[in-house]
């Protein structure tokens, strides 16, 4: 063999040796000679990590003794504490009648890749795979047992979207790693210039005294802007599905998540179902930081607290809530992330499957938490006492716990000065009113109760219908089905051919349904007047709410008239009345009473509403003081206005 | 211990006016109208003013016995037989009135509203809408009373006032009618208007939050006494004697008679259906009082099984009278005549006992501080 082979070998094989930190003393250096006294097969450092062929640097196994990155739970990672773990991860793959070797042969062994018993005993234990109970088990400080485990947990190789990157970090011993991460959700040139360009090429550094491989890494290394350790793979794979990077290092029992998030997303646009004329013009989207930080941005306040929960067993979505501490009532609060927690279903994609979960009473129509598209009503309720749950991945924020007067209020209403937002309100009900009692009001009139109708008017109704086969009842059904079918195709319908969707409507409804005789032209208007009465209502909820009572209250007026409805209305209102939300009744703060601002059906000047309502029991009861209107104090005085 | 959840005073007031003004859209004025004359307006004031007295007797019993109803107040005075004998005198009161005021309500409505429908059909709908109540338990009843109260009043104000041009003042002479005697006598038999009230509260006197009920009963029956004169008031400036006692509904009369052009007229087929809300929310607390007395006498922890046998028997009594004019018989001439008898004597009754015996706490009303 030629000279220069030998040479070229020896600069391959073994790197150049350096004086190890004064880390650990004399005794560490002490051991430090202990590994080079082993045989050669032990000392070869090759292994096979993941299907890829890499080099372990001679030097490093008796350097996993201050390389070492902590202990279990999080431990200051040095020194005894390392070795420790080591130990206790080599006593976990011995079994219990095989002696344990001396701690560096320990750390050898595991560094050696003398796995073959090991696997057995992996297997055994299968920490791997074990999803459906949420827990995966601790990061090992070996790197190749994490991978497995990890790539078991994510099918790789099956799964192809999961990245396993393998490559060294350049430090002054370098030590094998590993960036995990789903392709697709990441953002490439981040993870290039913030992870795999200063871990391999900028990696030159020697650790300060005290400080371990993982410090140097997290303090010197990685410029992420969010970077955390965590010792739990659970957290690894958590991350990972959320569009982090996670960073396993060889003799780490800790895993870095980096920030990475790079997935294709919706830009903040206009809210589609709640717009105003006057107010904020943007809307949530389904990403739930951009949300977070829209009601971040307009509520400037150290004490709006953000907490975050996973909700699904198999596909673990995150799930926000939201609050100000000392404002929110604690109670309140508990009951909300208890139900949240306790939610087990395996997948829980939206607001409004969690909203059904954690909902208290499932046979009233009615909606129970605030639905809202819009941030500005999140912050008004926040600053009410409520708590906001966001749920990632949908443009819907849950504003708990939720009144009548919650559901049917309109952010604009604030917006516009007093008696305009008391105006729109009473518009709304009276919208609210048709949609619900408008056709069972008419079918009732009509089947049983002619003398309310003017004698002209019973005249000109009678000639419409004369033509018309079909009793009232099917008259009506057949023009509310129609309308609820041509609303239903209108949501569904491909975009390019939505504008004839309307032209088909209006001739089926408005002409060709009057002139086939088949309905009255009365009826079209009784319909179209209950439509519009429906579309003024800004929740939705509500408003579906509002479309499946008429059709009771159809029949109801149908068969009994205006005491058929009358008997509708006493039950749905015991219904409403025994409601809660979240243990605040669903009528509040009507009935029960409880002091409020002059803020629900009515609203007064923006002034007048000092307290915040009763029912929420929020920590600060007040919203502001009773002279609020500083400037109409007089000068050193103390009166309610400047007249006073 | 049946735990029906907590309302507040202010709700068991609400439920003990719906109790009082139940008559007010039956024929009941008509005839008060027919015993009392010009005076009749009198002798709803008076009869509020002695249900009033009546009522305090009760209000200190149950004041003195925190935490209990007036079921096991009884039981802990009279002893289990006596206090057994009571329960059956409430069991069959309550009963007795529901019943009473599910048929003539049910009728009314047919008669005016919806003459083709059965009226098997019509107190089957008000009993399922009372038995739906009752199943969503105190709460949802006591909150939903205080929603019903202000359609009511808004109706009663407006019928009465809308009927503003045909008022004559001179229908009131005589103001005291047949004599100031009889207008006393009468006051004092017609506080059986009221006679529901100290029943009820003193039922539910453990689902208060604070516990106190003579605000609460002496304000219902006040509120109770002085609408049902004002109305009464109306009614007579309007029809005068002679028309006002031949009438069967003068509610509905009076509703009939509001006219505001062409396009604003025979508002009555609404006025009454809304009226009926309070005979459903009478007859619903009727069923939840039945049910109450059972389960307390019983000494169970829940009512719900109750409700349901307690409804078809209240369903079943309302057919006995033969037509709606021997209903209105039994309820004006004896439920309404003699019912102070039992409602208030038994009450007065314990109280003395209770005063004897010296068992109740002198204070009261701490035990049972929600």
């Amino acid at each position: 063999m030629p000279i220069w082979d030998t040479l070229v070998k020896m600069l391959v094989f073994q790197p150049p040796q350096q004086e190890p930190f004064e880390l650990l003393g004399p005794e560490a250096r002490g051991r430090e000679s202990a590994p080079q006294n082993q045989g050669p097969g032990q000392n070869d450092g090759a292994g096979s990590r993941g299907g890829q062929k890499f080099r372990k640097p001679r030097r490093a196994l008796p350097v996993s003794a201050w390389y070492h990155c902590g202990g279990r739970g999080g431990r200051k990672c040095s020194g005894n504490g390392a070795r420790k773990a080591n130990q206790d991860d080599q006593k976990s793959r011995k079994g219990p009648g095989e002696k344990a070797g001396s701690p560096d042969q320990q750390e050898d062994q595991q560094a050696q890749g003398k796995d073959n018993q090991d696997q057995g005993k992996d297997a055994a234990q299968s920490r791997c795979a074990n999803i459906d109970t949420g827990d995966l088990g601790k990061v090992s400080a070996n790197l190749r047992k994490n991978l497995k485990c990890l790539k078991e947990t994510f099918h790789v190789p099956v799964n192809r979207d999961v990245i396993f990157r393998e490559f060294t970090i350049g430090t002054a011993h370098p030590v094998a790693a590993a960036a995990i991460y789903i392709d697709g959700m990441t953002d490439r040139v981040l993870q290039n210039l913030s992870i795999l360009e200063p871990l391999m090429l900028l990696a030159g550094l020697s650790p300060d005294e005290g400080e371990t491989l993982l410090d140097t890494v997290i303090k010197h290394l990685l410029p992420g802007n969010q970077v955390d350790a965590t010792a739990e793979l659970r957290d690894v794979v958590d991350g990972v599905l959320m569009g982090s990077t996670a960073v396993l290092i060889d003799y780490c029992p800790k895993a870095v998540i980096v920030e990475t998030k790079g997935w294709e997303h919706r830009q903040v646009s206009r809210p589609a179902n709640e717009m105003v004329i006057r107010g904020p013009q943007e809307g949530f989207t389904e990403t739930l930081r951009v949300n977070t930080a829209l009601i971040r941005k307009s509520l400037h306040s150290p004490n709006l607290i953000t907490e975050f929960f996973k909700i699904g067993r198999i596909n673990r979505l995150d799930c926000a809530v939201m609050y100000i501490a000392g404002l929110t009532n604690e109670q309140l609060l508990a009951e909300v992330k208890r139900r949240i927690q306790s939610v087990t279903a395996d997948y829980v994609g939206e607001s409004g499957m969690l909203e059904q979960f954690i909902e208290d009473n499932h046979f009233i129509l009615v909606p129970q938490t605030v639905a809202t598209e819009r941030p500005d009503r999140v912050i008004a309720g926040l600053m009410e006492g409520q708590a906001a749950v966001l749920v990632d991945g949908n443009p819907y924020a849950l504003l708990v716990p939720a009144t009548f007067f919650n559901v049917f209020q309109n952010p604009e209403d604030a917006y516009v000065r007093w008696p305009f937002g008391g105006f729109l309100r009473y518009i709304r009900l009276l919208g609210l009113f048709l949609a619900t009692f408008l056709p069972g009001l008419y079918i009732a009139v009509v089947t049983h109760h002619h003398e309310m109708i003017p004698t002209d008017l019973l005249l000109a109704i009678s000639a419409n219908r004369e033509n018309v086969p079909f009793p009232s009842i099917i008259e009506v059904l057949i023009m509310e089905i129609s309308f609820e079918l041509i609303r239903e195709a209108g949501i569904r319908i491909p975009g390019p051919i939505g504008p004839t969707l309307g032209i088909v409507g209006a001739l089926i409804l408005g002409q060709a349904a009057v002139a086939a005789n088949i309905v009255s032209p009365i009826l079209i208007i009784i319909v179209a007047v209950t439509a519009i009465g429906g579309f003024t209502v800004s929740n939705y909820s509500l408003s579906l709410a509002a479309r499946f009572l008429r059709f009771f209250n159809i029949l109801l007026g149908a068969f009994m008239g205006i005491y058929g409805l009358i008997l509708g209305v006493f039950i749905h209102l015991h219904y409403l009345a025994a409601a809660r939300s979240f243990g605040v009744p669903y009528l509040a703060p009507l009935t029960p009473q409880a002091k409020a601002s002059p803020d629900l059906i009515y609203r007064g000047p923006v002034w007048r509403q000092q307290t915040r309502p009763e029912y929420l029991q929020p920590g600060q009861p007040r919203r502001q003081p009773f002279f609020s209107r500083g400037w109409l104090q007089r000068r050193g005085g103390k009166g309610r206005g400047g007249r006073q | 211990m049946i735990d029906e959840g907590k309302i507040t005073n202010q709700e068991a007031l609400t439920m003990a006016v719906v109790i009082t003004l139940t008559e007010l859209f039956l024929t009941f004025m008509a005839e008060l109208v027919a015993v009392g004359q010009n005076g009749a307006w009198l002798i709803l004031l008076l009869a509020a003013v002695f249900a009033g007295a009546f009522y305090l007797p009760a209000a200190a019993l149950m004041e003195r016995h925190p935490g209990k109803s007036l079921i096991e107040v009884g039981e802990e005075l009279a002893g289990p037989y006596l206090n057994g004998l009571f329960s059956f005198v409430y069991l069959v009161f309550c009963l007795g009135s529901a019943a009473l005021v599910l048929r003539q309500y049910a009728e009314r409505v047919l008669t005016i509203s919806i003459p083709e429908l059965p009226v098997s059909v019509a107190m089957a709908g008000m009993i399922l809408g009372s038995l739906v109540g009752c199943h969503l338990g105190l709460e949802a009843m006591a909150r939903s009373s205080l929603f019903i109260i202000y359609f009511i009043g808004f109706t009663i104000l407006l019928v009465s006032l809308l009927t503003y041009p045909y008022w004559r003042f001179d229908y009131l002479f005589p103001l005291a009618g047949p004599g100031l005697g009889k207008v006393v006598k009468e006051g004092i038999f017609r506080s059986s208007l009221m006679c529901g009230v100290p029943l009820f509260l003193a039922f539910i006197f453990p689902s208060l939050k604070k516990p106190t009920i003579r605000l609460a009963g002496l304000g219902a029956i006040a509120i109770g006494g002085l609408t049902l004169s004002l109305t009464m008031l109306a009614m007579l400036m309007t029809f005068g004697v002679s028309v006002l006692q031949e009438m069967v509904l003068p509610s509905y009369e009076m509703s009939r008679l509001i006219y505001f052009g062409r396009f604003l007229q025979r508002l009555e087929s609404v006025f009454v259906p809304i009226w009926a809300l309070i005979g459903m929310m009478y007859v619903a607390l009727g069923i939840y009082a039945v049910s109450l007395i059972i389960g307390r006498f019983l000494r169970l922890p829940y009512l719900r099984p109750f409700l349901l046998p307690a409804a078809i028997l209240i369903y079943s009594l309302a057919f006995v009278p033969a037509n709606v004019s021997q209903t209105f018989w039994i309820d004006f001439h004896l439920l309404r005549y003699y019912g102070f008898l039992p409602a208030f004597s038994l009450p007065a009754l314990l109280f003395v006992l209770d005063r004897f015996k010296k068992k109740g706490t002198k204070g009261g009303g701490e035990g049972n501080a929600a």
